[in-house]
């Protein structure tokens, strides 16, 4: 079986991958990691590596497609399923509309 | 009609209806925009109950030092972006264009702030940017650094970076495609003849990879020029008029303003500075490939 071989690599080469994964990564993670803080962990000036996750923000964000109420929700304002299947009409409409059209 | 013409005009009567829907559906709207632009237009009236003004609206453009603010903020904006960012996407595939393991999980990675919608590129970005609790004001403070207002004083150069973060892999991934196409004979005859790495890049790469790199860049512009989401989430605009861009004047302009027929004057003469720019660009583009032949025209008679 042939097996792939590799280009050996000189180590300043990994290290300025790293760096460029870091940039282009780093804001998607802090993305991540704000979507599972409190409002108040985001906000707050300390250790914004160092929180408890919750899934409140995706509950909220989802509250009009969710099965169960979350508690901490006292009515369901954001309607982002609704806003998520008029994206979903508008790509499939106007992708099929292009191809054929095209 | 004879049997010859008649074949003639079959395949265009299979295209027509097509091309007819293709017509309507291009030049309707931009018809009904240059025609809007030659009107006195308020959102609550209909085209045809409008009063005809000729060219008053682009005069009172051409006159409107808010207008002038914009234009050249949006100049300042696109060149500055897609020169950046074909410098680092061009160098950035030039960098991973080789055989290590793991490749595919970095390109992936690489192109992942271009999966991202714009308006949560300029949410996190203004999460980054925010004078109190944003990621590089704290990192300054625990350098003992003085904090930057990143969305006052210098809300264009932020602007400018949350647009090269999220578009450069755009480039990047055109730049790595053209470079894997390109003839690994020419490539592997420098080797041998032994170029250096910068040669091969300066004198093989580059030029071969031309003319995807010119299409990548008019792509770029013509995006540049039209960008909305990012600065209206990031800045809206302000502070002031720093960062108001045609499209966020234009935007303003219909629906604050409520002035359509000043919208879409303003709507045309962008249209007219990009078909400028892509007819300029496709103009180089041919001048590019004849001095190419004329190249290696003259190289075959010197060696017959």
């Amino acid at each position: 079986m042939a097996t792939q071989t590799y280009d050996r690599q000189n180590p300043a080469f990994f290290a300025v991958i790293a760096l460029l994964i870091f940039m282009s990564v780093g804001p998607v993670l802090l993305l991540l990691a704000n979507s599972l803080k409190l409002d108040v962990d985001i906000t707050s000036g300390v250790g914004s590596l160092l929180f408890m996750p919750t899934i409140r923000n995706y509950e909220t964000a989802l509250c009009d497609i969710l099965w169960y109420e979350p508690e901490h929700l006292r009515f369901c304002q954001i309607r982002f399923g609704g806003a998520f299947i008029n994206s979903i009409i508008i790509t499939l409409v106007s992708t099929v509309l292009t191809l054929v059209m095209g | 009609m004879t049997r010859i013409s008649a074949n003639r005009l079959t395949p265009y009567l299979f295209i027509a209806p097509a091309a007819l829907v293709m017509v309507i559906a291009l030049f309707y709207p931009i018809l009904y925009m240059i025609w809007g632009s030659f009107r006195d237009w308020d959102p609550s009236q209909s085209i045809g109950e409008t009063e005809f003004v000729g060219l008053a609206n682009y005069a009172r453009l051409l006159a409107d030092p808010a207008f002038h603010e914009s234009f050249w903020v949006t100049m300042v904006f696109a060149l500055t972006v897609v020169s950046v960012e074909m410098v680092l996407g061009v160098g950035l595939a030039l960098l991973l264009d080789r055989n290590i393991r793991g490749m595919s999980v970095l390109r992936t990675l690489f192109i992942l702030p271009m999966m991202i919608a714009p308006v949560v590129v300029g949410l996190v970005w203004r999460y980054m940017f925010h004078q109190t609790y944003g990621t590089f004001n704290r990192a300054l403070e625990a350098l003992g650094l003085p904090t930057v207002d990143w969305l006052g004083q210098n809300a264009l150069l932020s602007v400018i970076v949350a647009d090269i973060w999220q578009r450069t892999p755009f480039i990047f991934i055109l730049s790595l495609a053209a470079l894997q196409s390109l003839p690994r004979s020419a490539l592997e005859a420098a080797r041998i003849d032994g170029a250096t790495t910068w040669q091969q890049i300066w004198y093989i790469k580059l030029p071969l990879m031309m003319p995807v790199l010119i299409v990548t860049m008019l792509l770029r512009l013509i995006d540049a020029f039209k960008v909305l989401e990012v600065i209206l989430v990031l800045t809206g605009g302000g502070p002031g008029l720093q960062t108001e861009i045609v499209a966020l004047r234009i935007a303003r302009t219909a629906r604050e303003f409520r002035e359509l027929g000043e919208a879409a004057a303003m709507s045309n003469f962008l249209l007219m500075l990009l078909m400028v720019l892509t007819l300029g660009m496709f103009a180089l583009t041919r001048w590019q490939e004849a001095r190419a032949r004329r190249q290696r025209f003259a190289q075959r008679q010197e060696e017959g």
